[in-house]
């Protein structure tokens, strides 16, 4: 038998390994290659962050224009009105049952709203002094034989008042006219001026607060009537805007007569942020699953929550806090109601209460926010947390997740008004929404603005004389010609020394019904946080 | 011999250094990449939550404001039934503007409810574009159409076209008929109600008819269907059989087969004050009109005051959507329907929980709020409103699925269903009104509690605002004769709603009004805020202008003369003619809704503002 001898294996080929630097080269490539991946991420995330600043914006920019809507600043008839400071609406309400915005009488409770082509003249009223409101005497401009009217024209006023301009700027800002002047207390005319350290020659822009028009309170000589007005006037005789005074709030009658006094319409900041921030921004202080901390949690009456002692004590001092400082907490209570066989998912939101607002220990008059006649107070010991005893929480609720938020004011809103010199033409408005707002007043510090020879689009900003504070340009950012009231969005910024170079988007030269001259030289301001200029249509 | 083995070349492997250096560098990159890209995908579903989240506020807002844009209400102060109108600015103020708050502690009991026109404001961006609904041919049996013919249906139609299928031009009467009817009908305005229902936000429209005729025939009234609807005995809606060549023939469901505006119009014998059955008729846009005429007789029983003459105009709730047309004085909507326990609390249907309402004692008015009935449930063939006379509106035994938050009695309809669904996932939906009468003026919940620093009620949104009480006087007491449900508290009749109202004074048939009946707080609307302007009384200074036996005020201290603070005021005498009283319009609202993302749980809240002041008329 012939023994095969195994064959032995055919030789393989020599294989080299990958040497260690191979290994490294490759690694690096996949490096450079999951980097250059990973960097697409956060573009990603800017943008949907800048989609998002966008979609918020454009809410609060409808939001601004209905509210200006609902105060009137949004019409021609308020601004061409306004700066002759005729501080009260007036005694003698319409009698019409249309509500105008832009209505207004005089001092002595006159309306001319179908006036508006005057002013009262010196006398400070239309036609005869004292004439009865209604009769051809009343009427502005009135003149007979025995007597001459004082009353001016309105248009020749108006012209007076804005330097003879084609056209004229407000700035329409109510938070900023709390804030900026705020700020920097040593600058409260900040409040009503828009821009600090005018170059001299410069007409400044009043800023106005959106605010509410009071009137006296109610008497059968003086009715109450309806405040449509921003809470600024122009006050011909020392020629500044000035804010107007806020009448205090008066008591009200019996409830139940159906005689609707109420107190004088006051302008605060609580006001101002109603008007001028959006309301859908929230900062999230708990947001905890109440099965988790069930051990303790309970609720004592169905109008308060005592809170778990598992929570870390931080995270219930912050909403005490901020509740002691005044500002609302808003608690949302996820769960289920009803018995196993007929419940159902519900959710309920309720503010958290702490009603004594002086901390004096009492229950001031005002202060009994649901009208128990109980103080109802947090404080930064307890973990009760209080609801309003009118709107507790209904007894077969079974509460699965809580959570507290505070209000945030992210979104906030000014606008820039370009008035027209004669009407009809209604004031050209521009909304400016902000994210975060800085109000402080070197965001609307006036430079000086040099055209670059050649183009109408390039402009240097020497900021030598404030160096090291330079203007916030920025390219993404926006330049405000104060001069004008026109938004430039800048395309491009360079610097060199203390000059900075800005590329607009557009020509100066191409606003439309802009300025005619070449603008070789403006004042601009570069406030910071601007999410989007929405320029408002005709309504 | 043995062979000489082959040489071999033992390969090269990697040193252990080697192979431990490449391992940690792999496992440092793949954990780098693992945390970059678990980084990366938490971003991107919060990302696509957020994106999801910006659709669904860029729908609502779009929607919403278009709609509030079109609104036909331009001056909204609630009108106060009288005897003459000159005052009343009927040019400004066509159809109705309603908003219920309920409970102001319930940010999910809110409905919202207008009519639109598209041309109310051409001079704004507003959406000028009709809308569409669905509409069948109405056929006349006595004609003798062939029904299932769609040539002699479209002739039929072509000659008959005052009716909501040809109410979008569509009308072709010549040639030969391949096609089939659209079942489509346009109209430029329509009732348009928003409400919460379980998590799902509901945009209901119904529009008004506006009857297109080519040939110049202005006429086109009774913009109803006529009497005595063939087929299905008296004043009824009848089918028309199923579908035929194509053509959608009527289903005999009234709001399956049309997305209009329509009631069951019913009206009574002057003599034996009996029922007389006419049938459903549509709303046209001449129902926008709040003028006087259109006058129909009402027994409304609860009141014991005879037949009463109610206006046909939307302005009245019993003609509106959702409301209750009969057996109902106030015609108040159909907000709440009993509890999951089965039980009701909220008997008089005014969405508040009286006294003695609170059955099992928690304080919180149990019933299921439904807001209005949705475009599935109104399909349904147990509906039967308006097509037939029976009443959703008024009754007690609808029960809520808990969980697909559907009425449970007309939940099983297949047709219609999410016809009206406009955003899902949402948890908060909230009306406010613009309160300028408050020291700081803010949007409030209607019948809030606000007061002023001396602790006194304040607004015009106040609870103690409302008027439309069993207190006749409004002294805050239950005064003899005054408590018509004998429950010891003072009722509100209409609930913690805001509404428009109607400008004609309801009379009986002996033409008493309610004043002289001794029952003027009846038609009071909740909430009016006016001003006594500057004599300071309501009315005529002097003059008993509605005839209620009381001149301007109660005169409570008995001295004569009015005392602010201590005598009352007649509220019914403001807006008489001839007076200096000035009303105070509402301004403004803020409507606010909250969703979830259901995949990313992100809850977004979306609020807008609206004004209602409109510039110079």
């Amino acid at each position: 038998m012939t023994r095969h001898t195994l064959h032995p294996a055919t030789p393989t080929p020599t294989r080299s390994g990958s040497t260690l630097t191979e290994v490294l080269i490759s690694v690096m490539v996949i490096g450079i290659g999951a980097v250059s991946v990973a960097t697409l991420f956060p573009l990603s995330v800017m943008r949907a962050v800048r989609a998002n600043q966008l979609t918020q914006g454009t809410i609060l920019r409808y939001n601004a224009e209905e509210q200006m809507e609902t105060q009137g600043l949004n019409s021609y008839w308020m601004f061409v009105v306004e700066p002759f400071g005729f501080g009260n609406v007036g005694n003698t309400p319409w009698t019409s049952p249309h509500h105008y915005p832009g209505a207004v009488g005089d001092d002595n409770g006159n309306l001319f709203r179908d006036n508006i082509g005057w002013h009262p003249g010196p006398d400070g009223y239309f036609g005869v002094p004292g004439a009865a409101p209604g009769t051809p005497q009343a009427e502005p401009g009135y003149s007979d034989n025995s007597y001459v009217s004082d009353d001016i024209p309105i248009l020749d006023e108006f012209e007076v008042r804005f330097a003879g301009r084609d056209s004229s700027l407000i700035v329409i800002d109510p938070l900023g006219w709390w804030l900026v002047g705020d700020i920097d207390p040593a600058n409260l005319n900040l409040r009503n001026t828009f821009g600090a350290n005018w170059p001299a020659g410069y007409t400044v822009i009043p800023r106005l607060n959106g605010g509410f028009r009071g009137n006296n309170s109610y008497s059968a000589s003086n009715p109450r009537v309806r405040p449509t007005f921003i809470g600024d006037y122009f006050d011909s005789g020392s020629g500044t805007f000035v804010r107007f005074d806020i009448p205090a709030a008066t008591t009200s009658g019996n409830a139940n007569d159906g005689n609707l006094d109420f107190g004088g319409w006051g302008f605060n900041r609580q006001v101002a942020e109603r008007i001028a921030t959006l309301p859908d921004q929230y900062s999230t202080l708990l947001d905890t699953l109440y099965a988790d901390v069930a051990d303790i949690a309970t609720i004592t009456t169905r109008d308060e929550l005592l809170l778990p002692n598992k929570l870390p004590v931080n995270v219930l001092a912050d909403p005490i806090g901020i509740i002691l400082a005044g500002l609302e907490v808003r608690a949302t209570f996820f769960g289920i109601q009803g018995t196993a066989t007929t419940n159902k998912r519900v959710t309920y939101t309720r503010s958290l209460l702490h009603e004594d607002a002086n901390g004096n220990g009492a229950l001031d008059p005002g202060e009994d926010i649901d009208n128990d006649g109980v103080l109802d107070v947090m404080t930064t010991t307890s973990r009760l947390m209080k609801l309003r005893s009118d709107q507790p929480l209904p007894a077969n609720f079974q509460i699965e997740r809580i959570t507290l938020q505070t209000q945030l004011s992210d979104f906030t809103w000014m606008a820039t008004a370009r008035l027209p010199s004669r009407p009809p033409t209604q004031p050209q408005i521009d909304v400016v929404v902000f994210h975060k707002r800085r109000f402080e007043t070197i965001d609307e510090r006036p430079y000086v603005a040099t055209q670059v020879a050649g183009s109408k689009k390039v402009y240097t900003i020497d900021y030598s004389a404030t160096a090291p504070v330079k203007p916030w340009a920025k390219k993404g950012g926006f330049m405000f010609d104060m001069e004008h009231g026109y938004w430039f969005l800048i395309t491009n910024m360079s610097e060199s020394g203390t000059t900075i170079t800005v590329t607009l988007e557009r020509d100066v030269r191409d606003v439309p019904f802009g300025p005619a001259d070449d603008l070789t030289e403006i004042i601009a301001c570069f406030p910071r946080g601007i999410v989007d200029v929405f320029p408002l249509g005709a309504k | 011999m043995p062979r000489q083995p082959a040489k071999l070349t033992r390969p090269r492997g990697f040193t252990l250094l080697e192979m431990l250096v490449s391992v940690t560098l792999v496992l440092l990159i793949m954990i780098l990449m693992a945390e970059v890209f678990s980084m990366a995908s938490n971003t991107v579903s919060k990302q696509q939550g957020t994106a999801e989240n910006d659709q669904q506020a860029r729908t609502f807002t779009t929607i919403i404001r278009s709609d509030l844009e079109r609104m036909t209400m331009l001056e909204v102060y609630p009108f106060f039934p009288r005897s003459s109108g000159e005052e009343d600015d009927l040019e400004h103020r066509r159809g109705y503007f309603y908003y219920a708050e309920n409970d102001a502690g319930n940010q999910t009991d809110d409905a919202l409810a207008f009519t639109i026109d598209t041309f109310t404001n051409t001079t704004s961006n507003s959406d000028t574009s009709p809308m569409q609904g669905r509409a069948l041919v109405l056929v006349d049996p006595a004609a003798g159409v062939d029904l299932t013919d769609p040539v002699a249906l479209k002739n039929y139609l072509f000659a008959n076209p005052n009716q909501p299928e040809g109410d979008d031009g569509v009308l072709d009467g010549s040639g030969s008929f391949t096609g089939s009817l659209n079942g489509i009908g346009v109209s430029r305005a329509a009732e348009v109600a928003y409400f919460l229902r379980g998590s799902n936000l509901y945009r209901r429209v119904l529009l008004l008819r506006d009857p297109y005729d080519p040939r110049g025939t202005t006429e086109f009234t009774p913009p109803f269907i006529d009497e005595d609807y063939p087929g299905a005995g008296a004043g009824q809606y009848a089918p028309t059989s199923g579908v035929v060549n194509g053509n959608v023939m009527g289903t005999g469901e009234f709001w399956r087969d049309f997305d209009y505006s329509a009631y069951y119009y019913l009206d009574y014998d002057s003599g034996t004050m009996s029922p007389v059955f006419h049938g459903p008729r549509f709303h046209s846009i001449q129902s926008l009109d709040n003028n006087r005429s259109n006058i129909t007789r009402q027994n409304l029983l609860s009141q014991n005051v005879g037949l009463l003459q109610v206006p046909l105009s939307l302005s009245t709730p019993h003609r509106r959507f959702g409301h209750n047309y009969r057996d109902d004085f106030f015609g108040r909507p159909k907000e709440f329907i009993r509890s999951l326990a089965g039980t009701v609390e909220d008997a008089n249907f005014n969405g508040v929980l009286d006294n003695g309402e609170d059955s099992n004692g928690n304080n919180t008015l149990d019933d299921e709020f439904i807001g209005r009935f949705t475009a599935q449930e109104t399909a349904h063939s147990a509906f039967g409103y308006p097509g037939r006379f029976t009443n959703p509106f008024g009754s007690n035994a609808l029960n809520l699925n808990p969980d697909t938050f559907a009425v449970q009695n007309y939940g099983n309809e297949l047709s219609r269903r999410g016809e009206d669904l406009l955003i899902t996932n949402v948890v908060e939906f909230d009306v406010k009104l613009w309160d300028d009468g408050l020291p700081t003026p803010k949007f409030v919940d209607l019948g809030h509690s606000e007061t002023d620093s001396a602790g006194n009620p304040a607004g015009f949104y106040h609870r103690d605002r409302n008027i439309s009480t069993e207190d006749v006087n409004l002294n805050g007491a239950l005064d003899p004769g005054e408590d018509l449900n004998g429950n010891g508290q003072i009722d509100l009749f209409y609930g913690n709603r805001y509404d428009t109202w109607y400008p004609l004074t309801i009379q009986n048939s002996a033409g008493d009004d309610l004043t002289a009946l001794g029952l003027p707080h009846l038609q009071r609307p909740p909430y009016r805020p006016y001003s006594p302007g500057e004599d300071g009384l309501p009315g005529r200074a002097g003059v008993d202008d509605d005839g209620n036996g009381v001149t301007d005020y109660y005169d409570v201290n008995g001295n004569g003369s009015y005392d602010p603070g201590i005598d009352i005021l007649d509220v019914n005498e403001f807006g008489y003619p001839g007076t200096d009283d000035i009303p105070y319009p509402l301004k403004a609202i803020q409507l606010t809704i909250r969703f979830v993302d259901p995949s990313s749980k992100l809850i977004r809240q979306v609020t807008i503002v609206h004004s209602l002041v409109h510039g110079q008329h």
